[in-house]
């Protein structure tokens, strides 16, 4: 069991600047879905079993297993991280239980914070529609629910949005959007095909006129192959991957294709309100990038479907994209290349990783962030949020 | 003596393979079989590999006469294409006009051999094409062409006898399209391939991410639609632009397999994806280094960015954020190239494009003495 200690001495909250965590995440308790579904999904939803090398394991649709591991850092030492071999019990409450979260979030000085998934980043992998649809109906109650339990003013819950045809994505749109969600993530595009479509457009439209953010999350991808085989074991004995290859630079440029499918495809074009949010992919590249796409629209810029952009690439994305850094020195030195508006700190909170520092976030906050001017820092760790989502800043 | 007097080293351009380069070099008995373009249904021409269960449209490799401000469209047939892409002796004329001396010469058709199922014919069209792109370019006399070979992805030891015969042939750079055992990085499959590249110093560039045999880009989009791969424009460039997305995690793998480590002399160049990206990936993979060291078994030593600095270049075309951020990267690893005879490139103005990026100082190192020292040529 790792425990810590309630530090003696507090953090000062009356010289503390409003921090907004960009990417935080439920780790789902464990009757998040098996408490939600219809009874004849109990068997194939998300639940956790014991596995036999010890600690536990999420099984999913009966046979695919995910291990308690990468996704419960918080709180432990680098020496005491593994990837599987874990289990709720010696598992921070922090990561499951909202009231203790809220508590974690006061140690390590976040006001508020977007709460992703964990499991449920694997909702995209089911292959049958319907069941997917139900545990991502459920999935969503839950986060919901969780949220609300602690303080939904702090903890600002995101929805999935499902990816197996517009209906079923405008059907849950309309729905949270309606309770009042923020914001969703996707992990495919909305119509379901590996690329962006024109019916998607009806979820930009939504998305522009409500001002609900789409977030965009690393570690998997938009569009692409479903299916476990990327993340799960059949087998409950050992992981589907030897450690060193699961961990491959997480954080990439990779997500630079599905910008250029969004920018390319003409969806900030036809929707100049549209908000978009880059999640846990870094932005220590965007400078190279932004470079690159628009030398792609300046040689093409005679023909289709480049014809029909009245801007360059890079100039949509700095004005309708945010995106997030860890501990990321590069963005933050080249962050007027970027958008010093733009930018959004993010503790990753309770993933495992590199710039996944709780309970010292503020301590690697002081080492990236010295020599930027107060009022950049202030935007780049709490406001620039506030603006992302149509939220008042707070007053002092 | 100043660069404007000396060569500039380009170290990317592609050939555009001259339609009879397979057919004049392989047994008739392949005859069917024989990589060969043809006339493709909804106009233009492709190359057809293996009896045309694979067909790579010419319009897919965004071949243009120049690309600066062009409004003319893509080529899709050698009728229309220029013709310094495939005549050694036009190519040398070319790069008289952009001012370039001494080019690195990639393989276009060539990348995608590895969709041919069987090896045999696999191993076979290789090997044909490394004799004749080494042709093509001691046609074009001075040593100005410098060809990068083909490696078969036929296992460890079948890929290193080619780097090793390409070698003898004089070859100083090979391309790296995949892991040779055709799967993954593997423990010891692929050794024999490592020690060839180590020993001969051949420098293995990379222009992509790596592909297995089975989901080689040409052999993806080939299983969804009568194997014709990108269909529209939009995809074709966005595949082009998401090639360079792989080099951050292949040399990360590299790096944490340990590969540098058994090997501590393998010289890998980052072909035309550019470094601005550097900076960024090296602060985050030390970072994971230093996080997950515990539990993850990395097979390496050092920091990973050690090893990027010791064994590792990069070559870009324009890349402004590598060069203004060049105190961190390092002028020692970078070096220019052009691109011809694709669209991101910018002849036959690359000097121009070289005067807005690069001033005094290490315009020369980038331009000329890097390549020279790293390639040996």
């Amino acid at each position: 069991m790792t425990t810590m200690q309630e530090p003696k001495v507090k953090l000062s909250t009356k010289v503390k600047p409003f921090i907004f965590d960009a990417d935080q995440h439920i780790y789902e308790p464990k009757d998040m879905w098996t408490s939600r579904v219809p009874s004849k999904y109990k068997e194939l939803a998300p639940q956790v079993v014991s596995v036999p090398p010890g600690g536990e394991a999420w099984r999913w649709e009966d046979k695919y297993y995910e291990f308690i591991g990468l996704e419960v850092g918080a709180g432990r030492s680098y020496t005491d991280i593994s990837s599987f071999g874990h289990s709720f019990a010696d598992t921070r409450p922090g990561c499951y239980e909202p009231r203790e979260r809220l508590k974690d979030m006061d140690l390590d000085g976040v006001d508020k914070a977007l709460m992703f998934p964990s499991q449920g980043m694997r909702l995209r992998n089911i292959q049958d529609p319907d069941l997917m649809l139900a545990l991502t109906r459920a999935y969503n109650e839950g986060i919901v629910d969780w949220c609300t339990e602690g303080d939904i003013e702090r903890m600002l819950p995101l929805f999935a949005l499902p990816d197996v045809g517009i209906e079923h994505a405008i059907d849950e749109f309309d729905h949270w959007a309606k309770q009042g969600c923020r914001g969703f993530f996707y992990l495919g595009w909305p119509s379901g095909t590996g690329r962006p479509q024109e019916a998607d457009d009806q979820i930009w439209a939504r998305c522009q006129e409500t001002g609900i953010v789409p977030c965009l999350h690393g570690g998997g991808p938009a569009g692409g192959v479903r299916g476990f085989a990327l993340t799960a074991s059949t087998d409950p004995t050992r992981p589907p991957h030897k450690p060193g290859d699961i961990i491959g630079p997480g954080k990439s440029t990779a997500k630079g294709q599905n910008l250029t499918w969004l920018v390319f495809s003409g969806v900030f074009e036809h929707f100049p309100a549209l908000k978009l949010a880059l999640v846990e992919t870094g932005s220590g590249w965007l400078p190279f990038f932004y470079e690159q796409i628009d030398n792609v629209f300046y040689k093409n810029r005679a023909f289709e479907p480049f014809n029909k952009l009245s801007k360059p690439p890079s100039q949509y994305l700095k004005e309708q994209m945010w995106t997030t850094i860890q501990v990321d020195t590069h963005a933050i030195r080249n962050r007027h290349e970027i958008g010093v508006d733009k930018l959004m700190w993010s503790s990753d909170y309770p993933h495992s990783g590199y710039g996944s520092e709780f309970p010292n976030s503020r301590l690697f906050l002081e080492f990236q962030f010295r020599g930027v001017p107060d009022a950049e820092l202030r935007k780049m760790i709490g406001l620039n949020m506030n603006d992302m989502l149509g939220l008042p800043n707070p007053t002092s | 003596m100043p660069e404007t007097q000396r060569a500039i080293i380009d170290t990317y351009q592609s050939i555009v393979e001259p339609p009879d380069l397979w057919v004049k070099r392989l047994p008739s008995k392949l005859d069917a079989r024989t990589p060969k373009v043809v006339d493709l249904p909804d106009g233009g021409e492709g190359w057809s590999l293996d009896g045309g269960s694979v067909l790579l449209p010419l319009s897919n490799f965004l071949l243009v006469e120049g690309a600066v401000g062009r409004t003319v469209p893509l080529t899709d047939s050698y009728k229309t294409m220029r013709p310094g892409c495939y005549s050694p002796e036009e190519r040398l004329k070319d790069m008289d006009v952009d001012g370039i001396d001494t080019a690195l010469v990639f393989p276009l058709v060539g990348q995608h051999l590895q969709n041919i199922e069987d090896p045999e014919l696999y191993k076979a069209c290789v090997q044909a094409y490394n004799d004749s792109v080494w042709d093509w370019c001691q046609s074009g006399g001075n040593s100005r062409l410098n060809p990068v070979a083909v490696i078969p992805m036929l296992g460890g030891d079948e890929a290193g006898a080619e780097v090793r015969r390409a070698a003898g042939k004089g070859f100083k750079a090979a391309l790296f399209t995949g892991w040779p055992n055709g799967e993954g990085p593997g423990d010891t499959e692929d050794e024999g391939f490592w020690a060839a590249c180590e020993d001969t110093q051949v420098v293995l560039c990379v222009n992509g991410g790596p592909a297995t045999r089975q989901n080689a880009p040409a052999a993806a989009g080939a299983k969804q639609e009568a194997r014709l791969i990108p269909k529209t424009p939009l995809e074709v460039t966005i595949n082009n632009m998401s090639s360079g997305n792989g080099a951050p995690q292949l040399v990360g793998r590299m790096v944490l397999r340990g590969i540098f480590d058994k090997f501590p002399r393998l010289k890998v160049c980052f072909s035309g994806v550019g470094a601005g990206w550097l900076p960024y990936f090296l602060e985050q993979v030390d970072g994971m280094y230093y996080h997950d060291r515990f539990y993850a078994g990395f097979g390496s030593k050092m920091l990973p960015s050690e090893y990027i600095r010791r064994n590792t270049r990069f070559t870009f075309h324009l890349d402004t954020s590598a060069i203004k951020n060049l105190d961190e990267i390092g002028s020692d690893y970078l070096m220019w190239c052009s691109l011809y005879p694709m669209e991101a490139g910018d002849w036959p103005k690359s000097r121009e494009i070289i005067d807005q990026q690069l001033q005094d100082g290490d315009r020369r190192m980038i331009l000329v003495d890097n390549a020279a020292e790293y390639f040996g040529i």
